[in-house]
């Protein structure tokens, strides 16, 4: 977890060197950048207490630092950057879903016609995955006339199964 | 860092976010209160502040944890006053009325003319030397009585002072509270007044009514 040291050092070290050091009043900070540090936190984490939680972390971590900004700092872009941050150790907080743990990209696997070449559309379709990489990408009907191809969820066996 | 980036792009490169991810006003003046307990909590904030409707208008009120350090008028422009706070005293400027709750209680009370005299600390840095004199002087002209610029120069032992005096009285970060309002020229001028001249007759008058 970067420490709220490492906040200033890369906003601005010449800056400060200098003595044109930040003057703003805090307030307008968050006057002009708290729905938009709101936002990225309820993108990571939904709108709730969590996001919540990390909006104050961001504010308070960026209040220590405030002082020591460089005058020409972007402070929206430096707020981001540290509502992402905050809003991510917060997942990594969580100790449910790993969210972090996954890869990123694409999974080959049970995709018909793909490099699995071990599978049958039909064996695609009874296939059950066992995992988050696993959400398979067949449709498990043939799509209707006019209807884009898109995947719904919540028509696949295992979504229908629970809702039983 | 991929964890990062897979987030971002999940989003998509056209997301409209204020249409997907609407942030109610409430949430916002919720989150802040709570912003400005922490703050105060953890001892980060230099400077609270909180603006009071008052008879003469809104009041801008300043604290640091010495005590009270400003009152502004509406006419003085309060971001111009923020932005002189944050040279003089830093920039961690939050707005926190709780801590002026005690300060807009006493000034209430002033305007609706059952105090007469102030009992906050007051944290007089913005101040300094003679007009800090002067200003530390000010209270002991009581409530309802006034005295002359020329009377103050003399009892700070200054008596040809006259014209420093009345820029202490002009410069004088606390109005109300160190009452400036109740110095006149010896002819019975109003003299001047950086809340408006209007504005220490109402005062002048409050308190001869209320005396």
């Amino acid at each position: 977890m970067e420490s709220d040291r490492d906040l200033i050092s890369r906003s601005g070290p010449l800056a400060r060197l200098q003595g044109v050091e930040m003057r703003q009043p805090f307030e307008q900070a968050v006057r002009r950048h708290g729905v938009t540090v709101l936002r990225v936190c309820r993108a990571v984490l939904g709108a709730g207490a969590d996001a919540d939680d990390a909006w104050a972390d961001t504010f308070l971590a960026a209040l220590r630092a405030w002082p020591g900004l460089g005058e020409d700092t972007n402070v929206e872009a430096w707020l981001v950057r540290i509502a992402h941050r905050k809003a991510i150790d917060v997942i990594r907080a969580r100790r449910d879903v790993p969210t972090a743990d996954l890869p990123a990209g694409r999974s080959t696997i049970g995709i018909p016609g793909g490099t699995d070449v071990g599978l049958s559309p039909s064996a695609a379709a009874r296939r059950t995955g066992s995992g988050p990489c696993d959400v398979r990408t067949a449709p498990s009907r043939p799509p209707r006339k006019g209807v884009h191809n898109e995947h719904r969820i919540n028509d696949l066996p295992q979504s229908r199964a629970r809702r039983r | 860092m991929s964890t990062e980036s897979t987030i971002s792009r999940s989003l998509g490169p056209d997301v409209d976010d204020a249409a997907l991810f609407p942030v109610r006003d409430a949430d916002l003046a919720r989150l802040h209160r709570r912003l400005a307990e922490q703050a105060t909590d953890h001892g980060l904030a230099d400077v609270a502040y909180r603006i009071l409707d008052t008879p003469i208008g809104e009041l801008m009120l300043a604290t640091t944890d010495r005590g009270l350090v400003r009152v502004a008028f509406a006419g003085e422009d309060f971001d111009t006053v923020l932005a002189t706070l944050a040279e003089r005293l830093g920039p961690r400027i939050l707005a926190d009325p709780r801590r002026l709750d005690a300060a807009a209680k006493e000034l209430e009370e002033y305007f609706a003319g059952t105090r007469t005299a102030f009992d906050l600390r007051l944290d007089l840095s913005l101040s300094t030397g003679f007009r800090r004199e002067v200003q530390g002087w000010l209270p002991h002209i009581g409530y309802g009585h006034t005295a002359s610029y020329k009377q103050v120069a003399a009892q700070v032992g200054r008596p040809n002072a006259v014209r420093a005096v009345g820029t202490a009285c002009a410069t004088n970060p606390l109005p109300i509270v160190v009452p400036c309002h109740r110095v006149l020229r010896s002819d019975g001028g109003l003299g001047g007044y950086l809340g408006g001249l209007a504005t220490k007759r109402m005062l002048l008058d409050l308190e001869q009514a209320a005396a």
